[in-house]
């Protein structure tokens, strides 16, 4: 599983990931995917287009990163996931904790100014 | 669909769980089931070994997991036996929704997950070995 982030003009980190996200690959990422959210501007866009899988300890890691962000006055959402994370992550209740968009564009956009939501 | 039944044994090393995987997803696969149901049945199956082997397997005393793929009337039958402590996932209750970001768990989703995807869940335990069932039924909703 790989972790890498680009940074917009507009104060926002995006933040891909890409592979497994099962307990191998999230201890794998958990880390880089820490830092990379912390050392950002607090304006955090995770993008799943590349996550084909996303067991519960992967929602538990989203979960404390969005958690962590919020907590630095940050605000952190999700992007891209296919059909069957995004069905994962709404059974979580997920969607309404942690806002799941559909493209990275949109997700930049709202998070960017949050009040045109 | 034509039918199958298969089984695989584990040791209880996480290092099992990705060839668990790709040995589930090729049977799935096989019989033509959707890619919904495919994942459905990998996820389940990896909450369910994953949590036997992290939390039922404490000891240094090397365990075996047994998981068996079946075709039956209502579906697909993935059954997980083992040796580990005695265990009644569907007896823990579920947890509350957290209504806010701040009150969310940052784990403890596997159970829930397992009970939200799988049809049908049911719980024995046997001669002190765990039975847990888990049924899909292809074509509702997967």
């Amino acid at each position: 599983m790989d972790c890498t982030h680009q940074d917009f003009e507009d104060g926002v980190r995006v933040i891909r990931l890409t592979g497994r996200m099962d307990i191998e690959g999230n201890e794998r990422i958990a880390l880089p995917l820490t830092v990379a959210a912390r050392s950002s501007g607090g304006a955090v866009v995770v993008d799943l287009a590349g996550v084909d899988f996303l067991a519960s300890v992967g929602i538990g890691t989203l979960v404390s990163l969005a958690q962590s962000v919020q907590l630095h006055k940050g605000r952190l959402v999700l992007c891209g996931a296919n059909e069957q994370v995004r069905r994962a992550l709404e059974r979580m209740n997920m969607a309404t904790l942690i806002p799941l968009y559909r493209e990275v564009v949109e997700a930049r956009t709202a998070i960017a100014t949050p009040s045109a939501e | 669909m034509k039918s199958e039944r298969v089984f695989r044994v584990l040791r209880n090393e996480l290092s099992e769980l990705r060839p668990l995987s790709a040995w589930v997803r090729d049977i799935a696969k096989g019989l033509g089931l959707s890619a919904s149901t495919c994942h459905d049945i990998d996820l389940c199956l990896h909450e369910a070994v994953s949590n036997i082997i992290r939390h039922g397997c404490r000891n240094e005393v090397e365990h075996r997991v047994v998981v068996r793929f079946e075709t039956v009337s209502a579906g697909i039958s993935i059954q997980v036996e083992d040796d580990a402590r005695p265990f009644n996932p569907l007896a823990v209750p579920l947890p509350p929704e957290a209504a806010a970001l701040e009150d969310a768990r940052t784990s403890g989703y596997g159970l829930p997950l397992m009970r939200g995807l799988a049809n049908e869940l049911s719980y024995e335990c046997v001669d002190g070995r765990n039975l847990l069932t888990l049924v899909f039924h292809p074509g509702q909703g997967l």
